[in-house]
């Protein structure tokens, strides 16, 4: 089985982009790989997926994999030069340097080899007709690189006329200068850094002409060797760098995570619908360490596939919000999620309803959360979707908003999708309805910081400032134990 | 290699009040005349150096200068046209980006650029010529000039020195709107990579068109050399040309800048082997003899230690009584009578350790002293300016030595003046007992001029107990 593409994936399946943004996922990905998130994937994808950043884990082949994708970029941006160039002699030197880039990039698939998605892509590029092909053009890049040698060097004399001749190999000033130096034992890295123009000067029109005369016959031997694999330009091959990108940022991302001190795991893949991951963390909070982060566990399954999220401000329940929900769509691009162990269902839906401040529809807050909650849980597919919600109907009483969030639920428990729902609409508690209740309490684990652990509750609470004067040590016992030390 | 003779590991520490504390800013007001060598000199003492090797490397500095008063005349003339080398370069950098060198041709500025470059390398070159015939004519015995010499031999003795030379001058001296030939190298990608500066007498293109010759020459020299016609553009011209003066400018510099950096730290430290000068012969002067101190990690002593601050202002030096002093412990605590000198004392045996630290003689006859790693003064507020006795004197002194219990190393040096007489004698007694039994489980050295007695037996056989006696002498305590 071969492949021009590098990431195999299920056309059927996509979430919108404001999943994207409601989940700040934009925040750690570039806005291109949160397109390629946007495009999740079934189980058989993932599995491939999984398998390839496994194999990027290990550093001599993530090293092998970067310098392909780095070969890549420079076939893309050599391929744009060449179209742009207009016929010179600078011209033939970037269809040289984009043939000799297009076989080296092809030649390096072949140490990436060793998982699904990777061997098909060798097979298309490097074997059969193509492999062919590649001998041909590399014998011309050979053929050409004599005849670019000679023209890439001259002497130019600006006096009352100017003059373009053949090197003469005379000694520039500044090699006697760093011989001088060398020997007296000083360094000229000065000199050295301004003599090499980083990204080189352009030949003008006014010198190319007289180089192209001047150096004709060999612009025409290299020339007739390089310019039949013109058609090697076409932007197939470069296009792949979009997704090696893809995968280098999930890499990446996988390394700033484990900097952190945090666990990264590749998901099992359920075969009934289930969420569960265990120690699992916000991926946004890149600037967060494993000591400032608590860990909290998600736990969904048949007959507990909904949850609303209650408690205090500040209590973590947004972050955990996203811990689902990014996890949720790393898992289905193939990704490992931040969790100590997960074991997941493939959802084909997910989708967000977070309040949206800025977007006028031309009503009010109320009805516009009303209209796009409506239209989510319609386009919803039964069984097979994941929703999640932000203090969806805040912007109202506490009665009606209630009643409101209540007839959301009901809708979702009839569709059978899994979902959760942040709320401060304590009277759920008492509301009936039999719903199930993840709740932001202290974490007494921890002494002194002020952070919380989402735990499952099925009992109404009350106030939250015993937990908070607790956390600041102001609670009785705390101020006994004080005297005591 | 860079040059500092007064280089040290800065781990050293003098407290900042110190010198206030020993008078030691009016005491060499009156030694050092010039300002800037007494403000190095100063500066040394305030960075004394803890290591016992670099200490006696600066002792034979200090000796070898003064020794060859020609050498070190020689030295500070020749630290005086580098400043001004410097300072020309400085000012022509500063100028370049006044209203009117902005007006000027990229090109005609790189040429300038270049050639400014060009003055400056030749005339450093020239400096450490001139410092390897300096000292070789006066033969330098400590390891660190010889050093210097030995660095400059092989700039000025190398192979290639007239050479580089020889460059600088045709840079210097290249005439404007000369002609300009660059050998043109291009990358990979047909740009031009390099733009390099060749002289023109490389490069002689026959011009074939030209009319006057005969058809056999003409055909000879096209044979010789083939060439094409350039136009270049303005665009062509302001791109091309400016950089290869530019990047040989900057090659120059580079080079100005290694010799500006080896010898700073060198020429800087002149001034201060000046002021030694000053300071030995103001010793001399006085009538008292001098030693280099030598040091040991076990009992200290210092015979015959004079007060520089007293020899300062005494009409006549042979009326003051000099101290000796033997100590094994790590602390000294010095009693007496009002007047009887324990100021004194106190004072020149933290002075002699400064400048000993700084590889500086000492007005004694022998000494033998412990390396500190720091050196702290606190003197009980009032002591030298009279009149200070508000309410809070007693808490201001605490604070004083909490700082310094927090700072003061193991290893270092703490000098205490009448501590704590602000309280009472045995609530000082008591709380001073704590703190010096503190800094010597920490490994700090301290010397103590106090009148509470009561701690002599508090600290004996753990402190040196010294009274001063009627002729202002110290005396160990029975």
């Amino acid at each position: 089985m071969n492949a021009r593409t590098l990431l195999s994936a299920d056309h059927d399946r996509s979430v919108p982009y404001h999943v994207i943004e409601d989940l700040k996922i934009n925040n750690i990905f570039s806005e291109h790989t949160a397109h390629i998130m946007t495009h999740t994937c079934g189980r058989d994808v993932i599995l491939k997926r999984q398998a390839l950043f496994s194999l990027l884990e290990k550093s001599e082949y993530r090293e092998s994999f970067s310098s392909f994708h780095r070969e890549l970029l420079d076939v893309r941006r050599l391929t744009a030069m060449y179209k742009k160039t207009p016929q010179s002699a600078a011209k033939t030197y970037i269809l040289a340097a984009l043939e000799r880039r297009y076989i080296s990039a092809c030649r390096m698939m072949a140490p990436l080899r060793g998982c699904e998605l990777t061997d098909a892509l060798y097979d298309f590029w490097c074997c059969g007709e193509h492999e062919k092909l590649l001998d041909s053009v590399s014998r011309a890049v050979e053929a050409a690189a004599p005849d670019l040698s000679t023209l890439s060097r001259f002497d130019l004399s600006f006096h009352e006329k100017s003059w373009l001749t053949a090197d003469l190999e005379s000694v520039p000033y500044i090699e006697t200068v760093r011989e001088c130096a060398a020997s007296l034992g000083f360094s000229v890295d000065g000199g050295a850094r301004m003599r090499t123009h980083p990204n080189g000067i352009t030949v003008s029109a006014s010198i190319d002409a007289p180089l192209c005369a001047f150096f004709s016959a060999e612009l025409e031997g290299a020339s007739s060797a390089l310019v039949p694999f013109k058609a090697l330009l076409a932007d197939e091959l470069s296009a792949l760098s979009a997704e090696t990108s893809f995968c280098l940022e999930i890499c990446e991302f996988m390394d700033g995570i484990r900097s952190r001190g945090l666990p990264l795991a590749f998901p099992r893949i359920a075969g009934e619908r289930k969420y569960f991951a265990r120690g699992a963390c916000d991926p946004t909070l890149t600037h967060k360490s494993a000591a400032e982060t608590v860990p909290n566990d998600i736990d969904f399954c048949e007959g507990e596939e909904f949850y609303f999220l209650l408690g205090a401000n500040g209590g973590g329940k947004t972050t955990y919000l996203r811990t689902v929900g990014v996890n949720l769509l790393l898992f289905l691009s193939g990704a490992p999620i931040v969790a100590e162990d997960a074991e997941i269902y493939p959802f084909r839906g997910v989708n967000t309803h977070f309040p949206v401040d800025e977007r006028s529809l031309g009503m009010g807050r109320l009805d516009e959360e009303r209209v796009r909650a409506d239209a989510m849980l319609a386009s919803a597919d039964p069984d097979d979707s994941f929703l999640i919600f932000n203090e969806t109907y805040s912007g109202t009483d506490d009665k009606l908003g209630c009643e409101l969030t209540k007839k959301t639920a009901d809708a979702l428990s009839e569709k059978h999708v899994y979902g959760i729902y942040v709320t401060h609409f304590h009277e759920l508690y008492s509301a009936g309805g039999g719903y199930n209740f993840l709740e932001a309490v202290v974490d007494e684990k921890n002494g002194n910081a002020r952070t919380y652990r989402i735990v499952k509750q099925s009992t109404k609470r009350g106030s939250f400032a015993f937990d908070i004067l607790k956390k600041y040590g102001l609670d009785r016992a705390s101020l006994e134990r004080r005297d005591a030390t | 290699m860079t040059h500092d003779l007064l280089a040290s590991d800065k781990t050293g520490v003098t407290g900042e009040r110190t010198f206030y504390h020993l008078s030691l800013d009016i005491t060499l007001s009156g030694i050092i005349s010039n300002v800037s060598a007494r403000a190095q000199f100063r500066d040394a003492l305030a960075s004394p150096l803890t290591s016992k090797e670099e200490i006696l490397e600066r002792q034979a500095v200090v000796a070898d200068l003064g020794a060859r008063p020609g050498m070190l005349a020689a030295l500070v003339r020749l630290s005086e046209e580098f400043d001004a080398i410097k300072s020309s370069w400085n000012e022509y950098r500063r100028a370049k980006y006044t209203a009117e060198a902005q007006k000027k041709s990229p090109l005609v500025s790189a040429e300038e650029r270049c050639s400014v470059s060009a003055v400056t390398l030749s005339e450093l070159l020239y400096f450490v010529r001139d410092i390897k015939e300096t000292l070789e004519k006066f033969r330098p015995s400590s390891t660190s000039l010889r050093a210097v010499l030995d660095d400059a031999r092989k700039v000025a003795g190398g192979e290639r020195f007239d050479a580089l030379i020889s460059v600088c001058g045709e840079l210097e001296h290249r005439a404007r709107l000369a002609p300009i030939d660059l050998r043109i190298t291009l990358d990979e990608l047909g740009r031009i990579r390099t733009a390099e500066l060749v002289d023109h007498k490389y490069l002689k293109v026959p011009d074939p068109n030209a009319p006057q010759k005969r058809a056999w020459f003409r055909k000879q020299a096209q044979d010789e050399m083939k060439c094409e016609h350039v136009t270049p553009t303005k665009e062509d011209a302001n791109e091309l040309l400016p950089s290869p003066f530019v990047e040989l400018a900057n090659a120059l510099d580079d080079i100005s800048k290694q010799i500006i950096e080896q010898y700073s730290g060198f020429c800087r430290s002149l001034p201060f082997f000046a002021a030694a000068s000053e300071y030995i012969a103001f010793l001399t002067g006085r009538g008292v003899g001098f030693v280099y101190p030598t040091f040991t990690d076990g009992k200290s002593e210092v015979t015959e230690l004079y007060d520089i601050g007293l020899l300062a202002s005494a009409e006549d030096a042979a009326k003051i009584t000099p101290h000796t002093v033997k100590s094994e412990a790590g602390g000294i605590v010095v009693t007496g009578a009002n007047g009887s000198g324990k100021t004194t004392l106190l004072r020149s045996l933290a002075a002699a350790q400064l400048l000993a630290q700084s590889g500086l003689p000492i007005p004694a006859s022998s000494a033998r002293l412990r390396v500190c790693t720091a050196i702290y003064t606190q003197f009980a507020e009032g002591e030298r300016d009279a009149g200070d006795s508000d309410a809070g004197r007693f808490e201001q002194e605490v604070r004083e030595l909490s700082l310094l219990v927090e700072k003061a190393p193991p290893g270092s040096l703490v000098v205490l003046n009448e501590t704590f007489q602000s309280t009472s004698y045995s609530e000082g007694a008591e709380g001073l007992y704590h703190i010096l039994r503190y800094f010597g489980r920490r490994g700090i050295s301290y010397i103590l001029a106090t009148h509470i007695g009561q701690l002599h037996g508090m600290l004996r056989g753990q402190a040196l107990c010294l009274r001063m006696n009627d002729r202002r002498e110290p005396v160990p305590e029975e």
